[in-house]
């Protein structure tokens, strides 16, 4: 869903667009779309990273790894993720 | 010459029993110290490893204290009915003692105390509780994670656990997360951590306690919460995983230089015995012209 990585503008506008109406609204419009906190709070790390200067942001980004990989389980056996 | 002349006499050709023991014990000796080279070297890189993951594990607890703290604090009531969830926390890798089968153990003796009406829910993080798991309980199993353990788990391993265990759908009243927690570079102590559902949080007694808490920040906070204990469970884990496999290579080098040494002694001892023999041979042969 979000490209790792890369700033991508749409992170931008959702962090901004979040940061405003829950501002106006005192609402969390995230929820809305269908995040949790921690997916947000996930995109908002990325922005942050992709906003550091250069020579930080190489370092930083090397952190936003993730190597686990998740298999749904149904009635004993291992269901193919889609 | 003797040996070749009796070869040629005999029929059917019969190994000279000593000889062939011989050969044999030098095999097994380079066998052994092939073995003990592997397990040295893989001590040296859990050493490094360790090291790493001890040095990362400090920064990481606070996470798991704060969010236990909270729960405390809040008196955040445990239910020990219901429906089920539990996490076990190991890795892809092996050779690393009883780090992954204690943790499979305490978590079939739950199993096995469970009433028969309550639904329970394993979530598998690491091929090592999947595989001693899934033949008796795979009907439990609602998802597993793999790819644990090549590398130090991250904020980013543990959110994805997280998400995916919140958008799994299952309802449970209560949860635990089964995992290692490291004490010291000999020793670990199999653990669990209680995993609170929304409802018994806002139903907390002493949530008064805390300042302008709404329902939206609360869930919000739990959700954080709950990943940062993952987070937690699995940096403790991966902890002692390394340690336990440092001594578990230590103890395996030991082994095999001990049976170096006695290989080397019996190696030594048929060496002497077939040159014993083949003097008497020889000597006796010589007597007998």
């Amino acid at each position: 869903m979000w490209n790792a990585g890369i700033l991508l503008k749409a992170d931008i506008l959702v962090v901004c667009a979040c940061l405003v109406l829950a501002n106006i609204f005192k609402m969390p419009f995230w929820r809305d779309v269908g995040l949790n906190y921690v997916q947000y709070s996930q995109v908002c790390a990325r922005v942050i990273r992709a906003c550091l200067k250069p020579e930080l942001r190489v370092e930083a980004i090397k952190r936003d790894e993730k190597s686990i990989r998740h298999i749904k389980w149904k009635d004993g056996k291992a269901v193919k993720n889609e | 010459m003797l040996k070749q002349a009796v070869q040629v006499c005999s029929p059917v050709w019969v190994p000279n029993r000593n000889m062939a023991t011989l050969k044999d014990i030098s095999i097994r000796l380079k066998s052994v110290s092939n073995i003990q080279k592997i397990t040295k070297s893989m001590k040296m890189v859990s050493a490094a490893k360790y090291a790493r993951a001890e040095r990362d594990l400090k920064p990481a607890r606070p996470y798991g204290k704060a969010a236990q703290a909270f729960y405390d604090a809040a008196e955040v009531e445990t239910s020990d009915k219901g429906s089920h969830l539990i996490v076990a926390v190991t890795s892809d890798r092996g050779l690393c003692g009883a780090v992954h089968s204690s943790i499979v153990r305490a978590i079939r003796a739950t199993l096995n105390e469970t009433p028969a009406g309550e639904e329970t829910k394993l979530i598998l993080i690491g091929d090592k509780a999947r595989g001693m798991l899934h033949r008796q309980h795979g009907s439990k199993i609602l998802m597993t994670f793999s790819d644990v353990g090549k590398k130090p788990p991250t904020f980013n391993d543990a959110s994805e656990v997280a998400n995916q265990i919140m958008n799994c759908g299952f309802d449970f009243e209560r949860g635990s997360v089964y995992y290692n927690v490291y004490k010291s570079v000999v020793s670990y102590q199999t653990t669990t951590l209680p995993i609170h559902s929304m409802s018994a949080v806002t139903k907390a007694k002493n949530m008064g306690m805390y300042d302008s808490v709404d329902d939206e920040l609360l869930r919000s906070y739990s959700e954080f919460q709950f990943a940062s204990l993952i987070y937690y469970a699995m940096k403790e884990a991966a902890t002692s995983e390394q340690s336990s496999r440092m001594t578990a290579m230590d103890g395996a080098s030991k082994n095999a230089g001990e049976m170096i040494d006695k290989l080397t002694l019996t190696y030594n001892r048929t060496r002497q015995a077939v040159i014993t023999r083949e003097l008497i041979e020889i000597i006796s042969g010589a007597a007998a012209v």
